[in-house]
């Protein structure tokens, strides 16, 4: 990839001749392949190459961006061309004048770190492996539909702006998805997990994709027999990776400062008390394994751990180098885009609760009623702080004791409130629940905590 | 040039060993603004271009595309491909792939209007829309995008299909949050789409700011069932949902409820829905879907009977119907656009009656087709008692059933709106437990 690097800093330094403030041009590469199964059969097989660049350029105040599929100076003078005249276009209408914090120059490579190269692994291995996690599915009873998904991507990223940063990152991530739905007397119940990381084929040493299906098929079928709770307010304990779906969801997006200038729960409230003083939030660029590693983000900042909230208390927010600037702070390496075809704006990486000290079996000895929830499956949430998941798995608590197994619930609530109530935070800090997020860019993001325990709103079906 | 490249495409991947082969050439421009904090940040443009090829190998199914679309990176994809189906195993499922059959004529797919469009366009759009939210409102933030884009795609199969079409599409939505004295209120959402310059991007920005300001100061209500009332956006929800029951592909694997209730009363007489991939100027709407086959309409509930399921023709062939022009793949159905006839209801109608409800303009939750769970908190929603709306509501969570809903139905609203390919009315459902923490 470094002969693109001549290339983009050819059109970087012509932007910055035609005037603009600030110029950066990103090169980009992947090498993707997936396989699914469905019901014992193949029904993918998909290799796919895509490269592009985007140039994006701030010009009188305002920015432009304009991408391109052809890596050639013709095809990145077009865009470049395209970028400024979009960007004179809308210069004169805008009241708030767009301005970047400056960054030291950085001159870097990174790889991520990669011990068996999925693309040396034979194809035939891959949907074996993917065949043998459906079989392994479909040997229960009441199982009637699956799909167990593989998706490996290959990535290289070349960066260049006018501070003169040149900085080039490869990357290579592996997902295994399992999906299953089993049903009995009009019961359908779903149920679905996801081994995936930043790394190679390896990924499957740390999580067998068999041992996985196994798993997700058991808890479909479990829950084909189980009723629905009561709604209403309850004390419960969330597993690591539900934790993190609510943290992410519920609490990061409110901490995103563009989405902080636009109006959120948590606008205004640095150094305020907005959680219980057991919680802890970070969003950090690694670890090096997790699906949302971003050493650097697309604005060519290195990534750096952001402590969103210390024992209870606003501490920043997530920015990009203009957010940054707005805000009179340091960028945070939060500026990621989707793909060449795409600006950078806020996004998360990594965001997980810090441990505190519970053992977690310690925590539902010490709960007298209440619910045990496991795995998130998806939700959504509002700038209010207002959430909605589902969840795939829920055990009543007795005396310290899971007693009964519930289906189909829901939870929601207000984030703020959620955290407040906050009175118990597990040892067992777990970063693993990968997933994408989509405001609107689709990006991999990771995260997690530990197991805790909190007031939270179940609401169950009829 | 690019017709002739497909056929040559069609030639060498049967050299290679394929049996059945369908190669796509697409590309695209597309020009974006995106509003942040009540200001065009961006403006984006996008130039794009894209090959693909699915071969078939002994029943075994491969694919790749490239975005590199040289003659000889479009062949190193077909041997790719090839290469990867010989690996692969043996789908016995696989039929074949359909003879070419007569295209619909589909009118307003194309607009030269939207096809001229460029980014100052699109940001003078984006500005209006801005302007309208805020004119509405000062107390508002927006945000949004409006994006257009001209495609083009061109296909061929080695069944001796060949077609290719164009088309221009424009969309965007205006996202506000409201704020007064330290309150930030719930996000609002409205959209508008289409093929034309038939759109209307100032509405969107008021529609969303009135959402917004009308959400602020919401109050809990007490737990308790009713009547739900659904706007457009929910209705499109509730249809997308309902949409995967009656797709093909979830009725053969089982995951669908709706599976041998083909003839039977499924939903509320009141309803009549289509899926029209055929539809003059429809959001979804084409000549021919992923494996050539003709777009059409087809009835899938009529007066609340179930007539047909969607399919490709995999899966037709699987379940021995009909196949209706809803490939997205050739392994994969998917719905095009979804229509549900008007009721005879103004929206006064359909809440002046109103004991005891809740009018919902947004849902933030689940539903699930699979077993019909809907359970999720209503969004800029407000209590209604006796007809009137009483005040705005905060942490309402709708607890109910998907099917059961759509049986309890009394009242189906007069006016349509376009919701990015769903056409539908509001609806109203009686019988749906409201719960809060209260």
């Amino acid at each position: 990839m470094s002969e693109y690097l001549d290339l983009a800093g050819r059109i970087m330094k012509l932007g910055v001749e035609k005037g603009a403030e600030y110029v950066d041009v990103r090169v980009e590469k992947s090498v993707s392949m997936s396989v699914r199964v469905g019901k014992g059969h193949v029904e993918e097989t998909s290799r796919g190459y895509s490269a592009g660049a985007g140039v994006r350029v701030l010009y009188g105040g305002s920015w432009g961006f304009a991408s391109t599929e052809k890596l050639d100076y013709e095809s990145l003078l077009y865009a470049l061309e395209n970028a400024l005249s979009i960007a004179k276009a809308s210069a004169g209408r805008r009241r708030e004048k767009s301005s970047v914090s400056s960054y030291p120059r950085v001159k870097d490579r990174v790889k991520a770190k990669v011990r068996v190269n999925p693309l040396d692994v034979p194809v035939e291995e891959k949907v074996s492996l993917v065949l043998d996690a459906d079989k392994e599915v479909r040997a229960r009873k009441y199982v009637k539909d699956d799909r167990v998904r593989y998706v490996e991507a290959v990535y290289a990223k070349v960066f260049v702006n006018s501070e003169g940063s040149e900085i080039v990152v490869e990357g290579t991530k592996v997902l295994g998805s399992v999906y299953v739905a089993s049903a009995k007397g009009g019961v359908i119940s779903p149920a679905y997990d996801r081994v995936a990381g930043t790394g190679g084929y390896e990924i499957f040493e740390k999580k067998d994709l068999v041992e996985l299906a196994s798993e997700v098929a058991d808890r479909s079928v479990k829950l084909l027999d189980a009723e629905v709770p009561k709604g209403g307010l309850a004390t419960a304990v969330l597993d690591n990776d539900l934790l993190g779906l609510i943290v992410h969801e519920a609490f990061g997006h409110t901490a995103e400062a563009d989405l902080v200038l636009a109006g959120t729960v948590l606008t205004g409230k640095i150094g305020e008390k907005v959680a219980s003083e057991l919680v802890t939030i970070i969003d950090s660029p690694g670890p090096e394994y997790a699906y949302g590693w971003v050493p650097y983000d697309d604005e060519g900042i290195r990534g750096r751990d952001v402590v969103i909230v210390e024992n209870g208390v606003l501490r920043g927010y997530m920015h990009t180098r203009e957010t940054a600037s707005v805000m009179g702070v340091e960028p945070t390496g939060n500026g990621r885009a989707e793909s060449y075809n795409y600006a950078p704006i806020v996004r998360m990486r990594n965001t997980y609760m810090a441990a505190g000290d519970w053992d977690p079996e310690e925590i539902i000895e010490d709960t007298k009623e209440g619910f045990y929830l496991r795995k998130g499956m998806h939700g959504q949430a509002d700038s209010n702080g207002e959430f909605m998941f589902a969840v795939q798995e829920a055990w009543e608590i007795k005396n310290g004791e899971l007693v009964k197994p519930y289906r189909g619930v829901a939870v929601s609530g207000n984030a703020i409130d959620v955290l407040k109530s906050v009175d118990a935070v597990g040892k067992d800090l777990v970063i693993d629940s990968p997933g994408f997020c989509g405001k609107t860019q689709v990006v991999p993001v990771d995260g997690g905590g530990p197991h805790i325990r909190c007031k939270i709103t179940i609401g169950g079906v009829r | 040039m690019k017709v002739d490249l497909l056929e040559r495409i069609i030639r060498e991947a049967g050299k290679m060993g394929a049996d059945e082969v369908v190669a796509g050439l697409y590309s695209s421009r597309s020009v974006r603004a995106e509003v942040e904090h009540n200001e065009v940040k961006r403006a984006v443009q996008n130039v794009n271009e894209a090959f693909r090829v699915t071969v078939i190998v002994g029943k075994r199914i491969a694919s790749a595309y490239t975005t590199v679309v040289s003659e000889e990176e479009t062949l190193k994809a077909v041997e790719d491909a090839v290469r990867m189906a010989k690996a692969s195993k043996p789908n016995e499922y696989w039929s074949g792939l359909p003879e070419p059959r007569e295209l619909p004529e589909v009118r307003g797919l194309y607009d030269e209007r939207v096809a001229e469009l460029m980014a100052g366009d699109v940001v003078e759009m984006a500005w209006g829309m801005v302007e309208a939210a805020v004119g509405y409102d000062s107390r508002v933030v927006t945000e949004g995008i409006i994006e257009s884009s001209v495609t083009y795609r061109a296909m061929a199969t080695s069944s001796g299909f060949l077609g290719e079409e164009r088309g221009t599409v424009i969309w965007g939505y205006a996202i506000c949050v409201a704020k007064e004295t330290g309150e930030v209120g719930s996000f609002s959402f409205a959209t508008d789409e289409g093929r034309s310059l038939d759109v209307d991007f100032e509405s969107v920005g008021k529609r969303a700011a009135k959402l917004a300001v009308e959400t602020l100061g919401a109050k809990p209500v007490e737990p308790f069932k009713g009547t739900l009332i659904m706007d457009y956006d929910v209705v499109a929800q509730v249809l997308w949902a309902l949409s995967m029951a009656y797709t093909a592909d979830n009725v053969w694997k089982g995951s669908s409820p709706l599976r041998s209730k083909v003839a039977q009363q499924v939903l509320h007489e009141s309803l009549t829905i289509k899926d029209a991939g055929d539809m003059d100027g429809g959001f979804n709407s084409s000549r021919f879907d992923a494996e050539g086959s003709p777009r059409r309409t087809t009835v899938v509930f009529e007066k609340g009977v179930l007539k047909n399921y969607i399919s490709n023709t995999y899966v037709a062939n699987i379940l021995g119907i009909e196949a209706t022009g809803n490939a997205a793949s050739l392994l994969v159905s998917a719905p095009t656009n979804t229509v549900v006839s008007p009721g005879d209801m103004d929206e006064e109608e359909l809440i002046g009656e109103v004991k005891r409800g809740i009018y919902v303009r947004r849902f933030s939750g689940d539903m699930r087709f699979q077993d019909g769970v809907v359970s999720g908190v209503a969004k800029q929603a407000f209590y209604v008692e006796n007809g009137e709306l009483v005040h705005p509501v905060v942490g309402c969570m709708i607890s109910a059933n998907l099917y059961e809903m759509l049986r309890n139905v009394s009242g189906v609203g007069r006016e349509v709106e376009k919701r990015f390919g769903a056409y539908v009315p509001m609806i109203r459902v009686e019988d749906v437990a409201f719960i809060s923490k209260r």
